[in-house]
Formats: structure tokens, sequence, C-alpha cells
């Protein structure tokens, strides 16, 4: 991205009316706001679309296995976030909104989690 | 006695004020695990309001398009499962009518058909018939510029409780800018969500102790679970109200159409594992204490019973040692008194005869004695000693009345015999029946006192021969008669000297002759012991073995 920019390339903010409708058609569009400096010559926050990161898995997965895999994640976060930059910005409370139905297992980890805390 | 009931006691004491501990343990832990279910509870039912709508709140999102919502609201719906509906309407500008976000997997029965299709787990929708429902109830709350319009209200036939957050454009909460607000089904949340929370508090708290939780409603049926609290059962109940949002906030000023049902939190440790380790070491406990005081108290019962035992045979025998000394020291003093006197040469011819005869009286008396105690040990050891064969009892009454001839005499006995002259012989050893007879007279001699009277008399009982010799003397008290007949047994009244030895060995000598032994006494008035010997012809099973040998 840095290497197109110098070559020429620059950044258009993408917001508006079109933007609104095509969040209502799919709500799991979302708008992303592109903190400043994170592409070369970039020196304004501009905003955009993005989608969100999802782990998938099948329906028919075993509850518990989802369920320990999914706590597994979330123990590995802080870890994660300093090796994958984009981790950095996940908002854990926003977690379970999926924008597929949560499996029954993950479902349980969040549960246990508002619970626990 | 008192060290078992002592011990038992303090196993007992030990046992219940252990129960009592384990009770106390178990009903603290019930305590806690009830405190702690109020406070997920509390937690979590208030959880919506104060997490979700203040975060929209703070972060503008009430005044954004529904849109923006989307996302909290999906989170809001996986971690608080009590949520049906979230709606939110914006007054600037004046949009068409609130908009109602549902849940895709739960949908209300309200919801049309067409808004099912989609993946996303929030349905955005809008209800005209429910706006108009809704929306006037919020605005009296907006028009007296609350800050949260909380009220129940029944809505497409479900009772809900609604709790809504109302924004203002101006500080005097004159403008309303905004509402949002979420619905919960009361129907939906009792079937269901005290049910998953119960479940999910348990399996948190899992492990640490076997606790059982219960929900009771307002009326006292039961939500979740069916335990109680009882007098055996340990455990703790607190109440909740049946809130969805902080009661603070509605405290003040609470709205006529909500109704706050006070629930009960029931937490009992029937299964708790100290319990029913206390329980187990309780009936070990008991069981090892009842056990040992059983032990204990036949060992004191036993030893009690040797002691008395020993200390009575030590003191029959002591009895018996000092009556054979005066016995046996008796004769032989009077013997050296006699031939002392005789030795002086100070003594006539005729008081010679009389201390000679006086000296006879002390031998025969010495070797009576002696006699007895012979043919104790004899009789006793080699009871198969006897020879037995037809004895005429006249020969035998005959030869005792003559050896204590010069006692009868000297002492100035009444003598009456009477033996029929048809007697027929019986079937004994002579010497041991002759020792039988002299110990019977001797007895009734020695135990006469004032009245000297004497009779020996005889008949024939069938095939028997009973002889009888009594006394007018001193007699047996009744409680003594039985024991008389055992060995170093001296009665009472008796003073007169003796080894407690002759009415054992006749007993013996009656019993090894297949013969009965009856003694009839009134103290002050005689006795008379009456034995019953087989006659000659007709010897019993016991003489015949013993002739045998």
């Amino acid at each position: 991205m840095t290497a197109v920019i110098r070559e020429g390339a620059y950044i258009i903010p993408i917001e508006g009316p079109p933007v609104e409708k095509l969040r209502r058609e799919n709500p799991f569009v979302r708008v992303v706001r592109v903190p400043r400096d994170i592409y070369a010559g970039q020196d304004r926050i501009f905003p955009t679309l993005g989608i969100d990161m999802v782990v998938v898995c099948r329906e028919d997965l075993d509850e518990s296995l989802v369920y320990a895999l999914t706590a597994q994640l979330f123990e590995a976060f802080p870890r994660l976030s300093g090796v994958e930059a984009n981790l950095r910005f996940l908002n854990l409370d926003e977690a379970p909104a999926t924008p597929i139905p949560l499996h029954a297992g993950a479902a349980r980890y969040f549960r246990e989690r508002e619970l626990s805390r | 006695m008192l060290s078992a009931a002592a011990l038992l006691w303090i196993g007992y004491r030990a046992v219940v004020e252990r129960e009592q501990a384990a009770t106390l343990v178990a009903t603290r832990r019930a305590g806690e695990g009830a405190a702690l279910l109020i406070a997920a509870l509390t937690r979590d039912m208030r959880g919506a309001q104060q997490m979700v709508l203040s975060s929209a709140d703070r972060d503008g999102l009430t005044a954004r398009p529904p849109v923006d919502l989307l996302h909290p609201i999906a989170s809001a719906f996986a971690r608080y499962p009590y949520l049906d509906a979230f709606f939110s309407w914006r007054d600037v500008p004046a949009e068409e009518s609130p908009v109602f976000y549902t849940r895709a997997e739960r949908a209300p029965v309200w919801l049309s058909a067409q808004d099912h299709q989609q993946l996303f787990p929030v349905i955005v929708s809008s209800n005209g018939t429910m706006a108009s429902r809704l929306l006037p109830r919020v605005q009296q709350d907006l028009a007296e510029g609350r800050r949260f319009s909380i009220f129940d209200m029944e809505l497409g036939g479900t009772r809900y409780q609604i709790v809504t957050l109302l924004s203002y454009a101006d500080t005097l909460r004159e403008r309303p800018s905004a509402i949002f607000g979420f619905m919960v089904s009361l129907q939906w949340a009792r079937e269901h969500y005290f049910k998953d929370l119960v479940a999910q508090a348990a399996r948190i708290e899992a492990g640490e102790s076997a606790i059982d939780f219960a929900i009771v409603d307002q009326a006292g049926q039961s939500v979740v679970g069916v335990t109680r609290v009882t007098a055996n059962v340990p455990g703790a109940e607190r109440r909740f109200p049946l809130v969805f949002f902080d009661p603070v906030t509605v405290a003040a000023d609470p709205p006529s159409d909500l109704s706050i049902a006070s629930w009960r939190a029931i937490a009992t440790a029937q299964h708790d594992p100290t319990l029913a380790a206390a329980d187990s070491g309780a009936r070990r406990t008991l069981a090892l204490a009842t056990v040992m005081t059983l032990v204990l108290t036949a060992g004191v019962w036993l030893s009690l019973q040797a002691a008395r035992t020993g200390a009575r045979l030590a003191d029959m025998r002591a009895d018996f040692i000092s009556a054979v000394t005066h016995e046996l020291k008796t004769p032989i003093s009077n013997m050296r008194a006699i031939h002392e006197t005789l030795a002086s040469g100070r003594t006539t011819l005729e008081t010679s005869r009389e201390y000679g005869a006086m000296g006879i009286r002390e031998a025969t008396r010495l070797s009576r004695l002696v006699d007895n105690l012979l043919a104790y040990a004899r009789i006793t050891d080699v009871a198969d000693a006897y020879s037995f064969e037809p004895v005429m009892l006249e020969t035998v009454v005959d030869r005792s009345l003559q050896e204590f001839e010069p006692h009868l005499t000297h002492e100035g006995f009444e003598l009456h015999v009477e033996l029929p002259e048809d007697l027929p012989p019986v079937k004994a050893d002579p010497t041991a029946l002759g020792l039988m007879l002299n110990n019977l007279v001797d007895n009734a001699i020695r135990y006469s006192r004032g009245t000297h009277w004497l009779q020996i008399a005889a008949h024939r009982e069938n095939a028997t021969v009973v002889l009888e010799v009594s006394d007018r003397g001193m007699g047996i008290p009744e409680g003594e008669i039985e024991r008389v007949t055992r060995k170093f047994f001296r009665g009472s009244l008796s003073n007169a000297g003796g080894s407690g030895l002759g009415l054992a060995i006749v007993d013996r000598i009656v019993a090894d002759h297949s013969g009965t032994l009856v003694i009839r006494s009134i103290v002050g008035q005689g006795t008379t012991v009456a034995v019953t010997l087989p006659v000659a012809a007709e010897t019993s099973g016991r003489a015949r073995r013993a002739s045998q040998t």
C-alpha cells in the first residue's frame, strides 16, 4: 500500500448516503476510521468501509471444542496483538457481535465471560 | 461404669459438635453461594441498562442512524440473553417511527415473516402497531423530563418489562432528541433465563462445594430447582427484585404501571462433602464408642466379679486356716495339760482315770479332724476309691455313737435312736458312710447349745433308706441352708469352731452314693439332716460304675 502511494496513488474517504444505503442492506459492513499516519503521507483521519475479522466454523462442530477454541483465542489476544497490528483495534466487548449467528460453544463462552466479570 | 458412661458421653458430644460444626460450615458455604448467585443475578440483570444503554448514550450512538446501533445491539444480545428487543427513535430529523431491533434466532411473534430472511443476528424493522402503543407511554416520561422511562406493558400478547434511556437536546430536558431502550419478555425470562443462569453460575463455581441453587417467585412457586431450606438441610436465602435495571433509577418516583416482584434465591448445602464426611465420621465414631463402652463395661463387670470371688475365697480360706488351727491346737493343748497334771504325780487313781478319759476324748476329737481333712482331700481327688458293699445302718450308727459316747455322756445328751429292725442294708462304702454320720453327729453336738438332744432315725421309703439326724440346737438361717454344703462355708451363727468341711464332705459322699441330702432347719428350734441312700439290692448306675473300677 505504501509503495502504491509513493508511486502517485492517493486515498479517498468513503462516506455519504450511498454508504448508509449499503450498510442498511448489509449490516456487517462497518464504517471504519483509518487513524492518522497509518500510510505514508496520510496526514488526516479518513472514513472508509470495513468488515470484521470472523473465525468461522461448521455449525455441527462439537460445542465444548468450540468453547475451548474461543477461550484459547481470547486468552491469546494480548500476545497476538503484539504480532498483528490490526488486533490492537479490537473491541472485546463487541466481539460477540458477529455478522453470522454465534456457534453454541462460542455463545456459552461469551455468556460465562459476562457472568465472571 | 462411670468411665464407660464418660467415654460414651464424650464420644456423643464429639460427634454432635462435629456435626454442628459441619452444618455451620455448610450453612456458611450455602450463604456464600446464595450471595454469589445474587451478585451474579443482579449484576447481570442490570447489565443491559448500565453497559449497553449508557455506553450508547456516552458514544452518541442514540443520535446517529439506526445502522450504527447494530453492532452494540448484536453484542448485547450475545452478552445478555434476557434481552428480547431494542428500539430507538430519533426526533431529528423526525423519522417515520421507532425502529425495532430483534433477535434473529428468537424473533418475537409480532415480527412479520419477511423480516427473518438474513443471517445477521439482529433484525431491523419498524412496526406501526407496536410503536403506537409504546411511544405515547415513553412520551409521558419525556414530557416530565425523566432520564429513564421504565414500565411493564403487554405487547403482542407478551408481557414485557421496558427500560428506555431518554436523551434531550438541552440541559433542561425540555427538547427530547432520542430514545433508546430494550424489552424483556417476563415469561421467557421465567422459563429460560434463570434456569440457564443458575446452571452457568453453578458450572463456574463447580468443584468447590456441592451447593444446590433454587429460585422461587413472589408467590412461593419454584422457578428453578426444588430444594428447600429445612431444619435438616443447611442453606441460605436472599431476596432480589425481579427488575432488569438498577432499582435506584425509579426509587424516588416509581411508575404506577411497573410492578416490582420480590423473588428469592435459595442455596442449600445438602450434598456438601463436609456434611457427608461429618455424617459418616459421626456414624463410625458412635459405633466405635459404643463397642468400646460395651467392651469396657463387660471388662469392668468381669473384673468386679473376679475380685469379689477372689475376696470371698480369700476370706473363706483365712477362716478355714484359723478354724483348723484352733481345732488342732485345742485338743493338743488340752492333752498337754492332762499329761502335765499326770506327770506331776499329784493325782489320785480316781482323778488319773478321769484325766485318761479326757485325754481319750481329746485324742478322738483330734483324730476326727485329721480324718476329715484327709477324707476331704481323698474323696475330692479320688472319687473312685470307694468300695461299695451292703452295709447295715445299725452297725454304722453303733460305731459312731460309740466313738462319740464320751462326748455325749460328758455333756449329758438325751439320745434317741430309732432304727426299725427290718431296715434293709444300703449300698455304701462303710468307711465313707461312717465318716458321713460322724460329721452329722459332730455337727449336732457342736451346735446344740442349751438343749442337748440328739435323734438318729431311719426308715425305708420305696427303694431307699432315709437316715435322719436331728438336734434341737441353734438352727441355720434359711438363706444359708443352700450354702452350708460348700467347702469352707461356716454359718453366720457359728462360733462353735469347726473347719467348714463337715457338710461339704457329707454332700460329696451322699452324691457319690447316688443319694440325696435335705436339710430342714428353723433358727432356735433345731436342724434335721435327711440323707436318702439306695438299698443294697437296687444299686444305682453311679455306684455300679464306681464299684467296677
